[in-house]
């Protein structure tokens, strides 16, 4: 009942955040393109876009954390977490470019529930830092 | 030059699918202190394990058929890893009982953690409450959870953190730092931690 509104008010929906941009780098939110800066907040169905040369570091308040390559289109699916329990789940679906992960505690603490999908194939991370590559 | 270029077009799609356009996945030595690890290649539809890669440095293509584990080559991603945002660092204070008053020793936890703030691009902290084990789970729930969001807000109006960067969460009994049997007082328990990130 607590777990259900843990999150700072106003910010209820936030599930990570970006640390750092380097090129072109969009946050793509239903149809707007936001330019993705240091600091900016991150809501579930986002998707990261970069452009060549472009790069993204990104913080999950699981403490998971992305680094998305150029040329990528990264969606952040789903995510849940329950920072009270820490019982949780995700999936990120890279639909191309590279993506290196370090997992967090939605992996530790929860078997199989961080997934990343990619066009051909569908994974699991089991900890703890791997990259999915998709031409 | 029409039939040309329909006559080109069959073998470019051949050329697309023969290219294997499904990627890899690559798993990296753990960061210092973290173990390896593994990933596990499921079934896209009913999820079954397929295979795991459980080993630093070997890739396995996605292709849909088996999963081989292949050396990959060093540095092969050390562009992208230097993106990579370093871990969250955690520092625990202590109040005295009670109260919003530090304890002795945690005014110099604090002073590191808001150092820390200024060394991070984009930074954000997460402040989280922790009790004891006296009293029942959901209670410490929503005791830790109230304590977060005091410390934060007197952090806050103390002007020394942005709320638009502080979120607030409470982990009651959950993550004790000292073990201990249920309903046993334990000040080294009750605690605030701050995760900046």
């Amino acid at each position: 009942m607590i777990a259900a509104c843990v999150s700072t008010p106003g910010a209820a929906a936030e599930i990570g955040r970006i640390k750092t941009v380097v090129g072109p780098a969009n946050v793509m939110r239903g149809a707007t393109a936001l330019p993705a800066k240091p600091g900016q907040t991150l809501d579930v169905k986002d998707v990261l876009t970069t452009g060549k040369d472009g790069r993204i570091g990104v913080t999950f308040i699981d403490n998971s954390r992305f680094a998305v390559g150029p040329n990528a289109r990264v969606s952040l699916a789903q995510f849940e977490f329950d920072e009270t329990t820490h019982k949780g789940r995700s999936l990120t679906q890279v639909d191309r470019g590279s993506l290196a992960i370090v997992s967090g505690q939605i992996a530790k603490e929860n078997r199989d529930a961080m997934k990343v999908r990619t066009p051909t194939s569908l994974l699991a991370a089991r900890g703890t830092r791997f990259v999915v590559d998709v031409p | 030059m029409r039939s040309a270029v329909k006559g080109l077009a069959p073998i470019a799609l051949v050329l697309l699918l023969g290219g294997c356009a499904s990627g890899h996945v690559a798993l990296l030595p753990g960061e210092p202190g973290s173990p390896v690890g593994a990933v596990a290649v499921l079934d896209a539809e009913t999820e079954a394990e397929r295979g795991v890669i459980d080993h630093e440095n070997t890739r396995a293509v996605l292709s849909g058929g088996a999963v081989k584990p292949r050396p990959l080559k060093a540095d092969r991603y050390a562009a992208l890893t230097s993106m990579m945002p370093p871990p969250e660092h955690h520092y625990i204070i202590y109040f005295l009982e009670g109260s919003t008053t530090l304890a002795p020793g945690s005014e110099e936890v604090l002073n590191q953690m808001f150092k820390e703030i200024t060394l991070r691009s984009g930074a954000e902290v997460q402040i989280i409450g922790h009790t004891d084990t006296v009293g029942s789970e959901a209670d410490n729930d929503a005791l830790s959870l109230k304590r977060a969001a005091e410390i934060r807000d007197v952090l806050v109006s103390m002007g020394r953190l942005d709320l638009s960067i502080a979120r607030s969460t409470g982990r009651g009994e959950r993550a004790l730092l000292v073990a201990t049997d249920d309903d046993v007082a334990e000040p080294r328990n009750r605690r605030v931690e701050i995760v900046v990130r």
